[in-house]
């Protein structure tokens, strides 16, 4: 057994003194810090199968040459990269799709930690029916929400005439930017509400309390001691909208419609309506190394400009 | 510990993730996923066909006329999938001969690409017993003949001061922020764009005075639709007066009570077919025949007609109901263009990047 253990870092008193049973302590406290292969084998070999192995077709089609109207050519080009990279307007269809991600994720958070903060700071009896209130969102699809929204962005819908009338917006609401933020933040926000009070949930008030007793207003300890702790959170929730929101497809499709362009519908209609697979899998790539680059760079400011986040 | 606040991120986004898809994954089912992969049905002792379809009130039409009759008469059992013209096409080329599927509908032309690709099979007119009786229009050769004429036209409200005339309506000024258009995912969109050009001096080899129209249609226009039911949506909610799309839809929202009317333009339009094909490698053939055969039946044709407003191919039935406003009468039927598809699938890519560009905001 000595000698399966690759992570005993001198062999060589075992390997001389095998008769001698090894140390008790070190080998057991050794084997509890690995994964365990067994529980992981089967949802890993599901994801291996339903996820890595698609990913990894993804990454070779998208090196192939495509052939209007028709089957694409295995191949080797990198042009349907270039002709991602190198065109402006295909950029700017991921630039809108990043900045409506980072909008729905921060918008996201400003509504839903207060009612995850609230929810968490509510009487007992209480929570649970606030919970399932913001769940019940999560029991109509995606698809009949979007629809709702149609409705009530149209230009004569209830949404747009308030709006109208408190002077924010002076036109409609349907197929446009602020449009599609309103739906997608309404879409996401039960996500972010729920990550949030996840670990909201494991703050001891004491530790609210102890502010107080020094002093502390009640916004000043939301904001150093209740938002520092509440990271990890904050974190995963932004991410998680972020990421859902950049690659989402059907609200965009209905609320900001064929003139407003987010890179999943785009990767739809090359796939699906031009057969272009080549060209969709090289934008499917793209997307995912933006959502991973955003991704990387927000947790790294967010961890360097609030108090508390480094440690 | 950064890690460990990072590894807590992570657990935490691992389990969001599921309650998301779970919440999420409903939303995409309503399309075109899953039934067919299970479809396969070769075990399977009663004997089905699996046909793919459009749901709503066509597939409530069809179900009616076609597949109910079919069931009582030969005992087989139809199993709808619901799935569009342009899914069930990236389906058939990615499953190649195990989508499971035994007969395709189209209602694209993409028909003529999938014949070409070999995705369907080719059928010997001997085998059609309806085959004589229909219009030459509805022909594709090799295969199957079209069981319904759809008419691209203008669905226009009908309290609209003045109705439209044809494609120049689109642009007329009168009209300014009430028309919608269709994007260039639908066969009318393309219909549009070539009729565009030949009206200014193009042609489907020279689409450039299409687009420069398409810029002024598009200023003029209240928007551009993706899908049918943002169409109606727009009509019903009287946020726009015109739509390119068909009469069929034309036909569908006067149904529903929506006061529309359809308008073939004055300066011609197109026909498209709405066919029905047996996939190759299906291992029921002979059966998917024998609905195709049916569906060309005056009868059904008929029926499929009046509940439906889709213009027999059969040149021996007759619309007699409220559907006769909106359907092709034979003489327009023989009046209308019909898109080269072949020539059109070749040029869509090209066509449909320069039209995202002209729309763009």
């Amino acid at each position: 057994m000595d000698t399966l253990d690759p992570t005993r870092p001198t062999g060589a008193a075992g390997a001389t003194a095998p008769a001698a049973p090894p140390p008790a302590s070190p080998p057991a406290r050794e084997r509890s810090r690995r994964p365990s292969w067994r529980l992981l084998a089967p949802v890993g070999g599901l994801y291996g199968v339903q996820f890595v192995v698609p990913l990894a077709f993804l990454v070779v089609m998208s090196f192939w040459i495509p052939v209007a109207g028709g089957s694409p050519e295995a191949g080797f080009t990198l042009d349907n990269y270039r002709d991602v990279l190198g065109d402006g307007f295909t950029l700017g269809i991921f630039w809108r799709t990043l900045t409506m991600g980072v909008a729905t994720g921060l918008l996201c958070l400003a509504l839903g930690f207060p009612v995850a903060y609230g929810i968490v700071r509510a009487p007992r009896r209480w929570r649970t029916p606030l919970l399932l209130l913001v769940l019940m969102p999560f029991l109509v699809s995606a698809v009949i929400r979007s629809f709702g929204w149609m409705v009530l962005l149209a230009d004569n819908g209830i949404v747009t005439r308030l709006l109208r009338g408190i002077g924010l917006v002076d036109g409609g609401l349907m197929y446009t930017m602020p449009g599609l933020i309103i739906a997608m933040t309404h879409v996401f926000l039960p996500i972010m509400v729920l990550v949030l009070y996840g670990v909201l949930e494991r703050i001891d008030p004491r530790l609210e309390e102890a502010a107080a007793n020094l002093g502390a207003s009640r916004p000043r300890t939301v904001a150093f001691v209740v938002f520092p702790l509440a990271l990890p959170g904050v974190l995963a929730g932004t991410l998680l909208v972020l990421t859902l929101a950049m690659s989402s497809f059907v609200t965009p499709a209905m609320i900001a419609g064929p003139r407003l362009r987010v890179v999943a519908t785009e990767i739809y209609d090359q796939a699906v309506n031009l057969l272009n697979w080549p060209l969709a899998a090289a934008m499917a790539i793209l997307l995912m190394a933006l959502i991973l680059a955003v991704s990387a760079l927000f947790t790294r400011v967010l961890m360097r400009i609030v108090p508390g986040g480094t440690r | 510990m950064r890690a460990g606040t990072l590894a807590r991120a992570t657990a935490l986004l691992g389990a969001a993730c599921a309650v998301a898809l779970a919440g999420c994954g409903s939303s995409d089912d309503g399309g075109s996923s899953t039934a067919a992969g299970d479809g396969g049905g070769a075990a399977s002792k009663t004997r089905e066909l699996v046909v793919t379809s459009y749901g709503g009130d066509f597939e409530r039409a069809q179900k009616k006329a076609l597949f109910d009759r079919f069931e009582q008469e030969t005992g087989v059992r139809v199993k709808l999938v619901t799935m569009y013209s342009a899914d069930a096409l990236a389906k058939l080329t990615a499953a190649r001969g195990n989508s499971g599927i035994d007969v395709v509908q189209f209602s694209g032309g993409q028909e003529v690409q999938a014949g070409d690709d070999g995705l369907i099979a080719r059928i010997d007119p001997a085998d059609l017993e309806n085959v004589d009786d229909v219009h030459e229009k509805a022909l594709h050769e090799g295969f199957a003949p079209a069981f319904a004429f759809d008419t691209t036209g203008i669905i226009y409200r009908s309290d609209v001061k003045q109705p439209p005339t044809g494609w120049a309506s689109l642009s007329d000024p009168q009209y300014k922020g009430r028309v919608a258009l269709p994007d260039i995912n639908t066969t009318f969109a393309v219909q549009t764009l070539l009729k565009l050009a030949s009206l200014n001096g193009g042609s489907q080899d020279d689409v450039k005075p299409g687009f420069e129209a398409l810029g002024k249609v598009v200023d003029n226009s209240h928007s551009v639709f993706r899908d049918a039911p943002t169409m109606v949506q727009l009509l019903s909610g009287d946020e726009a007066d015109m739509a390119v799309y068909d009469s069929g839809y034309g036909f569908l929202m006067h149904q529903q009570g929506i006061p529309v009317d359809f308008k073939i333009p004055d300066e011609g339009s197109y026909l498209t077919k709405l066919t029905m094909n047996v996939v190759e490698g299906s291992e029921n053939q002979e059966m998917a025949r024998k609905l195709i055969d049916m569906a060309l039946d005056a009868d059904v044709q008929q029926s499929f007609a009046d509940d439906a407003g889709y213009g027999p191919t059969n040149v021996t039935a007759r619309v007699t109901g409220p559907a006769a406003r909106f359907v092709a009468t034979p003489e327009q039927v023989d009046e209308l263009e019909s898109l080269d598809e072949a020539f059109v699938a070749k040029n869509r890519p090209a066509w449909t990047a320069e039209w995202n560009r002209t729309i763009a905001k």
